[in-house]
């Protein structure tokens, strides 16, 4: 009953913020013309402004839709992630997978712009998707094999990997931006500090089949991510592969970070509050938190980029920032509980 | 029927097991004892096929345990192993409910809340089903994990998928008198439905009450396989535990009750009692 509840209240609070993230900006839209503008998008003849029409379809729109999606799949992937690693703080932006990622952007976009441009700007987009890609792989793989010995994640040794994946990352973008021209500079810094700016239908398309294989993906997992807290030994005993369950949660769960990377950079600390939030208030249950987890990623990020654009504009904060604003002292926070039950380390 | 036939297992130059055979059919609850170190819980990682084979071979119902597929095998065996530390805070019932996973797909059926029901009742459970695993004391969290083979593994009427294996390893742990003799009862009865159910225990007394048979073991070798009366017997168990034991009959059921700690003979004792009188009058006299 309370479940159900606070599902309800999410889901509510969750089109109440698309619609003020769609209405609000740095030029205001009224609700009857978005009503308008859906109506007549819809192939239906009414009196529109299309001024307001172009705003909408154009810029608001596919950007509020694809924070929605990039924030369902950090949610999810964050949940996931923790689930695997038997721990609350495993968060792909803390422990090196979006980092990963995000380095392998910044290789295509300096050292690879003008040997993919030359295919056209697909094959661009899509060399940058996949390179983001094989980086979340890359990175989720290292983390892994250094830090999971029989079965079980040794913190320290899991943080540890994601600070040096983290800082060789952000020295080696660092030492991109002394190779790169004006505009490519500005693309770094878009990718390491993340924007949903941006936006574009044909981002919303690939991400939205990205948001439907990995939120499909992951969910069906959720009773061997379940089974797994008991312990690896259990879970076999309960019959379940584990190796395979990994191998699966590994695969999505970097293709979901790797294409959000490739789509708004690097928003870090969605996977780690949100979920978080959810077991507090739902339990650990993860036929609940799964799901739950991506509702609650797409309200954060769809709150955090309205945030973003209209406390100074026209300036945009990018979110990245905003989110870590909001998540390193949450960060802080968790190592402190964690502290008080002694589980780290 | 559960056949083990010539388990060797080796680490590191160190032979935990040596050349282990014996066999227990189906409707027997075999108690497992000896002392540290004597292989109890390296056998039980075998039989559940936690450990891959190094040299012979484990058969149950005429297939090789180490071959058979897990989601089947999860159906029909369960293990309890020791130090179960659940990761999240996740409910008392949630826990149990995941004993029932390998029988069905996405929404449990009437069948497994039955078994989840039966099982929280029997260890005595029931009023804690809403309550955080993480927040319970030691004992309730072992009862739980109970209650989740007990919950894998339940039938409603009895032998209808065939006999089931409950492997349990120290199941008493953290556990007070009345929930010892509780679990061992249960483990009993659910032997006796058909079933084999195999026990790691340290206490022979318990043992000795509620197990069909018992398997004492001594640095990786069966020291004695049968039932308690051929096998608590004092001249074993004083070999097995290197510690003097007698063995005298219960005073209320017909079982063999140990204890431990009492002189080995009479001239021994003899033998002590002449000596400290002397060393005592040496002490006095080197004082005076």
């Amino acid at each position: 009953m309370k479940q159900s509840l606070i599902i309800v209240a999410l889901a509510t609070a969750l089109f109440l913020t698309a619609i003020l993230a769609i209405t609000n900006g740095s030029a205001n839209i009224s609700l009857t013309e978005l009503y308008q503008t859906l109506i007549h998008k819809l192939g239906f003849d009414i009196e529109h402004n299309t001024k307001a029409e172009a705003i909408i379809w154009g810029i608001r729109l596919p950007r509020v839709l694809l924070s929605l999606l990039v924030g369902s799949v950090m949610g999810i992937c964050g949940a996931a992630m923790q689930g695997l690693f038997r721990n609350p703080l495993a968060d792909p932006s803390i422990i090196g997978i979006s980092a990963g990622a995000s380095l392998a952007a910044a290789l295509v976009i300096v050292l690879g712009t003008s040997f993919f441009a030359a295919f056209g700007i697909y094959v661009q987009m899509s060399a940058l998707a996949i390179s983001t890609f094989i980086g979340a792989v890359l990175a989720t793989l290292l983390i892994f094999s250094l830090s999971v010995t029989k079965g079980k994640a040794i913190v320290a040794s899991m943080l540890l990997t994601g600070i040096a994946i983290n800082a060789f990352s952000m020295a080696f973008v660092g030492l991109l931006t002394f190779l790169s021209t004006e505009s490519q500079l500005r693309t770094l810094t878009f990718w390491t500090l993340g924007s949903l700016g941006g936006a574009n239908w044909t981002g919303v398309t690939v991400m939205t089949i990205i948001f439907v294989i990995v939120v499909f993906g992951l969910v069906r997992q959720y009773k061997s991510l379940n089974l797994l807290a008991l312990g690896e030994n259990e879970a076999k005993f309960l019959g379940i592969s584990t190796e395979g369950l990994k191998r699966k949660v590994l695969l999505f769960t970097a293709l979901g970070v790797g294409f959000s990377v490739s789509q708004c950079g690097m928003i870090s600390f969605v996977g780690l509050v949100v979920p978080h939030l959810v077991r507090l208030s739902l339990g650990s249950d993860n036929r609940v938190v799964l799901p739950v987890s991506a509702i609650g990623g797409a309200l954060l990020l769809c709150g955090a980029d309205l945030i973003s654009r209209i406390v100074a504009p026209p300036v945009e904060i990018p979110i990245g920032v905003i989110t870590a604003l909001i998540g390193a002292p949450f960060f802080l926070f968790l190592l402190h509980q964690q502290k008080k039950k002694s589980i780290i380390i | 029927m559960l056949s083990v036939q010539n388990i060797s297992f080796t680490v590191e130059s160190k032979k935990l097991l040596k050349d282990i055979s014996f066999q227990v059919s189906d409707g027997e609850f075999v108690a497992v004892l000896g002392p540290n170190g004597a292989g109890k819980s390296t056998l039980l990682k075998h039989l559940s096929g936690q450990t891959s084979l190094q040299q012979g071979e484990v058969i149950w119902e005429n297939q090789h345990i180490h071959q058979r597929k897990s989601i089947e095998l999860a159906k029909k065996r369960a293990v309890l192993t020791q130090h179960t530390q659940v990761a999240f805070d996740f409910s008392v019932e949630s826990v149990v409910l995941m004993g029932r996973y390998p029988h069905f797909d996405s929404i449990p059926g009437k069948t497994d809340i039955e078994a989840i029901k039966s099982s929280l009742e029997m260890t005595e459970m029931s009023s804690y089903t809403d309550r955080n695993i993480q927040t319970l004391s030691g004992g309730e969290q072992q009862r739980t994990h109970i209650s989740r083979v007990l919950a894998q593994v339940f039938e409603k009427e009895k032998m209808i998928s065939g006999a089931k294996l409950l492997l349990l390893d120290e199941p008493l742990n953290n556990l007070d008198i009345r929930h010892q003799h509780n679990i061992l009862q249960l483990s009993a009865e659910y032997s006796q439905q058909g079933n084999i159910v195999l026990a790691v225990l340290h206490d022979i007394n318990l043992a000795a009450m509620y197990a069909s048979k018992i398997l004492l073991m001594k640095k990786g070798e069966i020291l004695a396989f049968g039932e308690p009366e051929e096998v608590l017997t004092e001249e074993l168990l004083s070999a097995c535990y290197d510690f003097p034991a007698k063995v005298s009959t219960h005073p209320f059921h017909q079982i063999p009750q140990v204890h431990f700690g009492c002189p080995v003979n009479t001239e021994s004792r003899k033998r002590e009692s002449d000596s400290s009188p002397n060393t005592v009058d040496c002490g006095l006299s080197s004082v005076d």
